[in-house]
């Protein structure tokens, strides 16, 4: 390591130790969601990394792992004051994987996963699940979901011809145990039959918005479209900003990826995604903002501060509180192994990266999904692997209500 | 220049400082905007069948990572696979398998977990496309190296493997043996 080098770690280090002293969030002791076994491993993906949720006093986290052999999709709950999850199979008997959630009220929740190729969608909470219903018969994946004042909807990648093409919609969930029933699912992009992959949602009080990696330009593409009336979707615009430049270092373009979407307010949107724009330690995170309920999104923000661009980020995961503080929670491995990192702001800038306590050390804490309650309390949950290759432990914890306003 | 650049990307930890003289590098390149996949004529497959046939027919992996739109992976599909050298050795030596780095499809690692192509990706640290991991029979992997690649780079790397080099260096000693 050089001299600069070391000078640029010791000065990050001290800023680190700084911003703790200003971290807005005391996390209590973590708890284990599913345990550590030889051979089996969990996944915490989903498209918009929609895995954990609030309704009411209860948290919902869902995953994918192999127990039985096959990837099936599982949901705990924690509720009330208990400190354990609770947990139970969501999935039936396909290969299932990506498994998405999001809340309603009074700690029911409603659950969506790609299972034998096809998206499928539930309703249920701590008591039990109901029926399970499938998206129609052609191949679909990715599935995402969101709640606001215009209800529940889901969108997911669906077979379009030779393409997978994003589609969105609106879900009732049933009542006293009866199935949930959805809308006749809204293409995004009528027009234009292009691969589409890993949708976004987020339900505003006049639109919903929906945000996708699109690769019409012959790269990936974060683009993002609203709808107001459940039938159709506004022109898609492009989310990201692509610098003016195609050569063979760029090739069409640099790549942007998984996307993620949260509400800010009642017209107002955050979106983050991670993005090779700079080419300096692969994928950064940038955020955006869209102010006129998703038909366009403003400037790009990095995320990640100087010396966290120079490492790779993955699983970049968004939440916004009851105060409208963003935060975006990733890992990458800047301290030599995968830790957990966060990120937040109101209106000016990401503050300095900081890491999160209890999700860093030697052992590899990644893939990190996080939600808030309606008090501001933070919920966060991970994967935690001692070594790379091993078994994995899904791992949860909560700060109880942000201290101050930053 | 370039070889001395494609070193410093095989270490662990991409710096800041190599980046840059990556970047650099790329830009002195000459422009053209084409796609990238894995190159033409090339028996290219899946992860999955690539390390099934590996095991079985006991030879090394040649893992190219890609990703759409990725300009440098179309430079080094144009110059270096179009090389006859090659199209004649790498089929016949290695399986071929191709990543897509941003890719939701779905593969089974040795271990048996199943993950998507985007997540090997984040496992394998794939910063820069494309890249080039080689992997022995049983799936482990012999070493790395990302950016632009010439025909000569390629058969340096397959004497390093194919000559059991790697047994007993790592490819910077090799490669830095071989060029003095």
């Amino acid at each position: 390591m050089s001299c600069v080098n070391r000078f640029a770690v010791l000065l990050f280090a001290f800023a680190g130790v700084a911003a703790a002293d200003t971290a807005p969030w005391q996390f209590g002791t973590p708890v284990t969601v599913a345990d550590a076994r030889p051979g089996v491993f969990h996944h915490l993906e989903s498209a918009g990394r929609r895995s954990i949720a609030v309704s009411g006093d209860a948290v919902a986290v869902v995953w994918e792992d192999n127990r039985d052999g096959t990837p099936r999709a599982y949901v705990a709950f924690r509720t009330g004051a208990a400190s354990d999850f609770q947990g139970m199979r969501l999935s039936g008997e396909g290969e299932a994987y990506e498994p998405a959630v999001t809340g309603l009220e009074n700690g029911r929740f409603v659950f969506g996963w790609e299972e034998a190729g096809q998206a499928w969608v539930r309703s249920g909470g701590p008591l039990g699940l109901d029926p399970p219903v499938r998206l129609g018969r052609e191949a679909g994946a990715q599935v995402t979901l969101a709640r606001g004042e215009r209800g529940v909807y889901v969108a997911w990648a669906k077979q379009t011809g030779k393409v997978m093409a994003i589609h969105v919609a609106r879900l009732t969930p049933g009542r006293d145990g009866a199935p949930i029933t959805f809308s006749r699912p809204v293409i995004v992009t009528p027009q234009l039959q292009v691969e589409q992959l890993y949708p976004a949602l987020a339900v505003l009080k006049s639109a919903t918005v929906v945000a996708w990696e699109d690769r019409r330009h012959g790269h990936t593409v974060i683009y993002a479209a609203q709808s107001r009336d459940d039938r159709r979707f506004s022109a898609a615009r492009r989310v990201n900003e692509q610098l003016p430049r195609r050569s063979t270092t760029f090739g069409r373009g640099t790549g942007a990826a998984r996307v993620v979407l949260a509400r800010l307010g009642a017209e107002r949107a955050a979106a983050v995604w991670l993005d090779k724009r700079d080419f300096e330690g692969g994928y950064d995170i940038y955020a955006a903002v869209t102010t006129d309920a998703g038909r366009l999104f403003g400037k790009n923000l990095p995320v990640v501060d100087d010396f966290g661009r120079s490492f790779g980020q993955w699983h970049a995961a968004l939440a916004v509180d009851s105060q409208g503080r963003q935060v975006c929670v990733w890992d990458d491995d800047r301290d030599g192994s995968p830790d957990l990192w966060f990120s937040w702001r109101s209106d000016g800038p990401w503050t300095e990266n900081l890491g999160v306590p209890g999700a860093s050390g030697p052992e590899l804490e990644t893939s990190p999904v996080l939600a808030f309650d309606d008090q501001g309390g933070l919920h966060l949950a991970w994967i935690e692997q001692v070594a790379a290759g091993g078994p994995t432990r899904l791992r949860y914890r909560h700060a109880p209500v942000a201290q101050t306003r930053p | 220049m370039a070889l001395v650049i494609k070193i410093v990307i095989c270490v662990d930890t991409m710096k800041k400082s190599a980046s840059r003289l990556v970047l650099l590098a790329g830009l002195m390149l000459a422009s053209h905007a084409v796609l990238a996949d894995p190159p033409a004529g090339y028996p290219f497959v899946g992860y999955d069948d690539g390390l099934a046939r590996a095991r079985q027919e006991g030879r090394p992996v040649l893992v190219y990572f890609g990703r759409y739109g990725c300009g440098w992976c179309d430079k080094t599909n144009r110059e270096a696979f179009s090389d006859p050298r090659l199209r004649e050795l790498y089929p016949r030596r290695y399986v071929l398998v191709y990543v897509d780095a941003e890719s939701g499809k779905r593969l089974t690692l040795p271990g048996g977990e199943r993950i998507t192509e985007r997540e090997l990706g984040a496992r394998l640290k794939v910063l820069a496309t494309p890249m080039f991991a080689y992997l022995a029979p049983d799936g482990r992997e012999i070493f790395r190296i990302a950016g632009i690649q010439s025909a000569q780079d390629f058969l340096l790397y397959d004497r390093f493997v194919s000559e059991g080099f790697y047994k007993k260096e790592s490819i910077r000693e090799f490669l830095g043996r071989e060029l003095r």
